[in-house]
């Protein structure tokens, strides 16, 4: 049973202000005919990024909620995502990693 | 044009550890960041081990080497339903010995910027702000790479060390994307804490020493651990699991972080205070078992780390065989290199030493990953255990422990033939097939 708590939007409300991204384009794309609406990345995803609009998947936060793991592209059941490491410089910060 | 000997894409533990390690034998040796430096975009539970630090630098650690806590022990929590039950361990707690610190915690971000300077020391060319796009071929053969703005490197040798979603290995053909059940993901809180906190809750024997703790149970990771590693000024509460575990039925990680706060004196210990960052990462972890090795050379290019799958799919730790592969890896292309034949078969000493060294280390893991996570190991372990407490605080009396004792005790044993078996059976299966490869 997904507890909605810890996904999508309200995620990104516990984990807002917890990083730093340095602005950049965006890397990860959704094929919305793929996409079969199975709400995975949704989900799992551990930045939030994703969102659902009439049963499909957009991906609404990758420019300031991507952490850059890739996960998204991985479990994708129809391999709707594609999911590209951002250009050098820019993207997600650690710190205290 | 540019021209190396040695091109080597990833800055993290391993590339820096081979760019270290080849450019002291006066390779002309170019490594690659894509973060603005290096660690930038690293993270691991995190603890480095000693053995592993000291084969690439044999006085480690330096005084300004950014280390945390040396790490004196580690407390294993194992859940089943009959509660939560902790073995502790200190190793050498009475040890008149000094200065035998196995591992320390870190912050990778800092760490990492730290461990590629000594490469660049040493004479290698950084390059950051760099991604490599793709890899350049001729006659079906890597001959270089090229970066997102078009610039291309050449070199005699590439060594792909980038990481779980490493480009070199996918372009170069060792293998796809990793799929769900070969991969974990990840997250990571970390929240600042007075040293005084700290050392009582988490603290070693010595000044700024801490032991780990690592919780076991499907309340906290369907398949893999949440575990709490100390740092000077604050710890980090983390969780990871398999990919496909997570997928049946799991939640989001942060969820098991939520729960295990309310659930544990954790929550109590960080009622105020608020966490400053957050991580997630993941790694590889294969939890399906290693029936064949996982081919790590071809002609002109090795793959080593996270690329290379090189993680224990028990406990995640990929940084000693990181930092040994990155060493490895330099070691055997310079060879290569002086010899005139960077092919394959020339290649030949890395894979055997990732068969020994990784594949080792993932058939144990498997092994005890397996029994641990799908047979629910540790509820076998912790429920007689957990049992016989509940008897001794509702009956404290003999009469009644002994029989206890006696009865819950008793389903320890088949527990120990199952841990002699996983021991027996160590290697065989695949022993073959190594033998066919050497």
């Amino acid at each position: 049973m997904t507890d909605y708590e810890f996904v999508g939007e309200k995620l990104r409300q516990k984990i807002k202000g917890l990083f730093e991204i340095i602005p950049k384009q965006k890397h990860v794309f959704i094929d919305e005919v793929r996409c079969n609406g199975c709400e995975n990345c949704y989900i799992f995803c551990p930045g939030g990024c994703f969102t659902m609009e009439d049963g499909i998947a957009k991906a609404t936060h990758i420019e300031d909620f991507c952490q850059e793991c890739g996960t998204c592209a991985k479990i994708c059941p129809t391999n709707a995502i594609t999911y590209k490491e951002p250009e050098g410089g820019t993207g997600i910060i650690r710190r205290f990693s | 044009m540019q021209t190396y000997d040695i091109v080597i894409v990833g800055a993290g533990p391993a590339g820096s550890a081979a760019a270290k390690i080849a450019a002291e034998q006066g390779m002309k040796v170019v490594f690659f960041e894509r973060g603005n430096s290096p660690g930038e975009k690293n993270a691991s539970g995190s603890a480095i081990e000693m053995h592993a630090a000291r084969e690439i630098i044999p006085d480690f650690p330096h005084e300004d080497t950014p280390l945390q806590r040396a790490v004196e022990g580690g407390s294993f929590w194992l859940q089943s339903e009959e509660g939560l039950l902790c073995l502790n361990a200190f190793i050498q707690a009475w040890s008149t010995e000094k200065n035998d610190v196995k591992a320390y915690t870190v912050y990778r971000n800092e760490f990492d910027k730290w461990w590629a300077e000594k490469a660049v020391e040493a004479g290698a060319k950084l390059i950051t702000k760099t991604l490599i796009s793709d890899i350049i071929k001729e006659n079906g053969k890597v001959i270089g790479v090229q970066t997102e703005k078009g610039e291309k490197f050449f070199g005699n040798v590439l060594i792909g060390a980038d990481g779980t979603n490493s480009k070199v290995a996918i372009r170069s053909g060792f293998r796809g994307p990793w799929k769900p059940n070969e991969v974990a993901l990840c997250v990571k809180y970390d929240y600042p804490l007075p040293k005084t906190t700290i050392d009582q809750f988490w603290g070693g024997f010595s000044e700024n020493s801490c032991k780990l703790d690592l919780y076991f149970g499907q309340s906290m990771a369907p398949a893999g651990y949440l575990w709490i590693f100390p740092n000077k000024e604050s710890i980090s509460i983390a969780t990871g699991t398999g990919l496909q575990e997570m997928l049946n039925g799991g939640e989001n990680l942060n969820y098991y972080i939520h729960q295990f706060l309310q659930h544990t004196i954790l929550g109590r210990i960080l009622k105020n205070v608020k966490p400053r960052y957050y991580i997630s990462h993941e790694i590889p972890y294969l939890l399906t078992y290693p029936t064949k090795p996982l081919e790590v050379c071809r002609d002109n290019v090795l793959i080593v780390g996270d690329a290379a799958g090189s993680v224990c799919n028990f406990d995640g730790e990929g940084w000693d065989s990181a930092v040994i592969g990155g060493k490895k890896a330099a070691e055997i292309a310079i060879d290569a290199i002086s010899d005139g034949d960077t092919s394959k078969q020339s290649f030949q000493p890395y894979q055997k030493w990732y068969n020994s060294y990784v594949l080792s280390n993932l058939d144990w893991g498997w092994r005890i990953g397996h029994w641990l996570f799908n047979e629910a190991g540790y509820e076998q372990l912790a429920n007689p255990l957990l049992k016989t407490f509940a008897t001794i605080f509702d009956h404290p009396h003999i009469d009644h422990i002994v029989p206890s004792l006696n009865k819950n005790l008793s389903q320890l044993l088949p527990l120990l033939g199952t841990l002699m078996l996983l021991g027996k059976l160590h290697l065989k299966p695949y022993a073959d097939l190594l033998g066919s490869l050497v």
